[in-house]
């Protein structure tokens, strides 16, 4: 049961914010009955029922609502932890540990997904519509959840003194930047690499 | 009593009360244009005819949308209020939904309201509220439908207490 059919009721809406579980796949058709829109806010798990080829028929084209000139979508949910340290014991269920540290992975939906995103940003930037909210940090959240993921995964290899770690089970390595060719469990060393522009560091091994 | 609270605070335009019955205490802040409390129903507490005067926004806290209690009679109309919010802490267990009869019960004090927030953490079906408030709808220009995790809606239980007070409930 959604909420969002009743919406076109509110003819003189300029702002509407809705949360998770409130909009069905419909929402573009129902916005498209408030002409005053101008400013939309999708927040956490609101896009989950959006399919994204639709809703960008509101942003862009011959179908592009009227008076939209701000989005803020929040819907991913992505949240950054604490950093490992270099010395740290790493727990066996690595994604376990990192939500324990507060990291939290986004969640896309099935008909949104992190390539719609990237349309999202390429669109409004076209039509001039103002991006805010998550969808516009979130390729750089991907990239700080995984350096934090890699780091903790050398850990715990030189910790196991074992590649599953940083292997998939066909052998390919997990992180592009750790080639697992050549490596010996039994003596792996650890690479520290700084990365000034982050306040942080890479790891790998060789 | 809130007053002796708010005292040294004779500025203050914005107040997180915690929950309440009535606040008609509240008489002498003229600077206040914002409250926000909880009660166990969608109730309208009495606050005083200045307070009412100057008050634009109102969030109420409840959790049964059915209940209600003895209250002012008529119910004060606040002709300047724009912003109402009305946050449903529902029990995981509650099944009763968001009704025609909140509407009832709050829409005639509050009949010049711009703003409209709804928030339920649990089950966020605000279809049959919103149908009952038609002949307001082309006055709202800005609407929020919210459904937060449940993790940050535990605040219907007091979250200040006034000792020795009779206007609050502890």
């Amino acid at each position: 049961m959604y909420s969002d059919d009743i919406l076109p009721q509110f003819q003189n809406l300029r702002y509407l914010s809705i949360g998770d579980d409130i909009a069905s796949e419909s929402l573009p058709s129902h916005l498209r009955r408030l002409p005053l829109l101008t400013s939309l806010r999708l927040g956490p798990s609101a896009h989950y029922n959006l399919i994204a080829s639709d809703f960008f028929t509101l942003l862009q084209g011959p179908t592009r609502h009227p008076s939209l000139s701000h989005l803020i979508f929040e819907c991913f949910g992505g949240q950054s932890g604490s950093r490992v340290d270099v010395g740290a014991n790493v727990e066996e269920d690595i994604e376990e540990g990192m939500l324990s540290d507060g990291w939290v992975r986004p969640l896309y939906a099935e008909n949104f997904d992190d390539e719609d995103v990237a349309e999202l940003a390429r669109i409004c930037a076209t039509s001039g519509i103002r991006l805010e909210g998550d969808a516009t940090s979130l390729s750089k959240f991907e990239e700080d959840y995984e350096l934090e993921e890699a780091n903790r995964s050398v850990l715990r290899c030189l910790q196991l003194k074992s590649l599953d770690e940083i292997s998939w089970s066909d052998g390919s390595p997990y992180f592009d930047h750790i080639p697992i060719d050549h490596l010996d469990p039994q003596n792996l060393n650890l690479v520290k690499i700084d990365l000034p522009e982050k306040n942080w560091f890479r790891l790998s091994l060789k | 009593m809130p007053q002796d609270v708010i005292r040294p605070f004779p500025r203050l335009e914005s107040i997180k009360l915690g929950h309440v019955t009535r606040c008609a205490s509240m008489e002498s802040n003229s600077d206040l244009t914002h409250i926000s409390y909880e009660h166990v129903f969608v109730k309208v507490i009495e606050f005083g005819p200045v307070t009412r005067s100057h008050l634009r926004s109102l969030e109420i806290s409840f959790r049964d949308p059915f209940g209600d209690t003895p209250g002012p009679d008529p119910v004060p109309r606040m002709e300047r209020l724009d912003k109402l919010t009305l946050i449903y802490c529902r029990p995981q267990y509650a099944a009763e939904g968001w009704n025609d009869s909140i509407a009832d019960h709050v829409l005639d004090f509050c009949p010049n309201i711009t703003a409209l927030k709804l928030s339920d953490s649990v089950c966020p079906y605000f279809r049959p509220f919103l149908a009952n408030v038609s002949h307001i709808a082309s006055q709202i220009t800005s609407l929020e439908l919210e459904s937060p995790a449940p993790s940050s809606t535990l605040r219907c239980t007091p979250t200040i207490s006034f000792p020795n007070s009779k206007t609050f409930d502890t």
